[in-house]
């Protein structure tokens, strides 16, 4: 930013030399406000810059982030000369933009429901939601609340459909647990490969949190690649997903209606040889050893907050369903 | 003194350069742009006025959602006072549909014969 602040500086210099010196009795100065021709156009910069319009200072952005306390911050990822500037974007994504024209107010016809004008919801107290306990042992003075009815997760709540709160694909998942990548970490590699080209982002390593004998796991091993992709990138994940992988699978029934995590994320995988199809695999489908491909799952975060809303956003993006639908 | 022989690379040569293309990524992404201050003044000009339009669609598509969703209050509302039958349907959940399997993402190019004029649902 210290280049944008050098140029404010010249461009202020402009109404100062407006002002006729000699006018106000200060003759030395009057040689100075020679009517100088300051030109400002793209293309040209004013002299002080010299040849190529650059400026002598260039602000040079760290290599690494020191925290935030050092002097020197690396500037926003918006800028260019941040090393984190991703140029673009170059074009709309289809799938986004279908979404916003047609799908959202398809959703909030569907998903409708009636809150008469003036009728207020009832505040939801946590406290109402997890249970005290019964102070049948003197341990239970200050234990937190206990978990609610029915198991002990606190489901989300679900609001009336209001316009601000139309399902939408917030971020996909892809998750790859590669179990050859015990005894050789090449597989580890072209697994991350494999994802990476797919999603188009850098992938992170998963190790094995306990020991599982049956299964040859040890805990601390690193066995499962994973990455999670947002907005554009998740939004071309998925398009390419409804329209080039899905439609290829031979004999593809879809994805299982009873996926799904209860808030409205939904899950499915790929055999190897449908990760095969993908375009970006397929384009250079001998840079990897066959055998190496690896399947993934994939998880399709939504901003519902059930499986129903969830499933039927999924639906909407052309995503298939079989078998028993569970809500 | 003779030099000892270099060891052959082990393993899978398409491992290898996977490996390669995965863990050496300074050898082939760029070095972080230098502008000079017009080139900047403009990329920072064009990146605000990209903001300032995202934001006016943004609030444009919430301010059409909102349009709809009271309409559709408003005509449950104006039903409520009509007819108690019809208004206890309209806003049930029961056989609530979905989306068709035949609805496409449209596409700016599709093609020469894609659509069917022939369709019926059964």
């Amino acid at each position: 930013m210290s280049l944008l602040a050098s140029s404010r500086s010249v461009l202020g210099r402009s109404p100062l030399t407006a002002v006729p010196a000699a006018s106000l009795g200060l003759r030395h100065y009057a040689k100075k406000a020679e009517p100088k021709k300051l030109v400002f156009s793209a293309s040209s910069p004013s002299k002080k810059y010299g040849k190529g319009g650059r400026a002598r200072y260039q602000f040079r952005p760290p290599r690494y982030y020191r925290g935030p306390l050092h002097p020197i911050q690396p500037p926003k990822p918006s800028s260019p000369n941040s090393r984190e500037f991703i140029p673009g974007p170059f074009g709309r994504e289809r799938l986004q933009d279908h979404y916003h024209d047609t799908l959202a107010a398809d959703l909030l016809t569907l998903t409708y429901t009636h809150l008469p004008p003036g009728v207020e919801l009832p505040k939801r107290d946590i406290k109402q939601r997890l249970r005290e306990w019964d102070d049948s042992s003197p341990y239970h003075k200050n234990r937190p609340l206990r978990g609610p009815r029915g198991g002990d997760t606190l489901r989300l709540l679900n609001r009336p459909r209001t316009f601000r709160n139309v399902p939408e694909l917030t971020a996909v998942t892809v998750h790859s647990m590669v179990k050859g990548a015990l005894n050789d970490s090449g597989y580890l590699a072209v697994a991350g490969m494999v994802v990476q080209s797919i999603t188009g982002a850098r992938t992170d390593v998963c190790f094995a949190k306990k020991s599982v004998a049956p299964f040859d796991l040890r805990a601390g091993r690193a066995v499962a690649v994973k990455v999670t992709i947002k907005k554009e990138l998740a939004w071309r994940f998925v398009s390419n997903l409804v329209d080039v992988v899905m439609p290829r699978i031979k004999e593809y029934q879809g994805v299982k209606g009873t996926s799904g995590d209860s808030s409205g994320n939904i899950t499915f995988g790929f055999t190897p040889e449908q990760v095969s199809l993908f375009p970006e695999i397929e384009v250079n489908y001998d840079m990897y050893p066959p055998k190496m491909i690896p399947g993934f799952h994939v998880t399709l975060h939504t901003s519902a907050t059930n499986d129903k809303d969830g499933r039927k956003l999924l639906q909407a993006f052309g995503i298939p369903f079989y078998g028993q639908i569970r809500d | 003194m003779a030099r000892k022989a270099k060891a052959a690379p082990q393993g899978d040569a398409r491992v290898r350069m996977v490996r390669y293309f995965l863990f050496h990524p300074a050898a082939h992404t760029p070095r972080p742009l230098k502008f000079g201050t017009m080139r900047m003044l403009r990329h920072w000009t064009i990146h605000r006025a990209w903001l300032l339009f995202k934001r006016a669609e943004r609030i444009e598509r919430e301010r059409e959602l909102e349009t709809q969703y009271n309409k559709i209050r408003d005509a449950c509302e104006e039903l409520a006072k009509t007819d108690t039958r019809l208004f206890r349907n309209a806003i049930s959940k029961k056989d609530v549909g979905t989306f068709p399997i035949e609805m496409r993402i449209p596409t700016d190019t599709p093609p020469k014969k894609g659509w069917n004029y022939g369709w019926r649902r059964h």
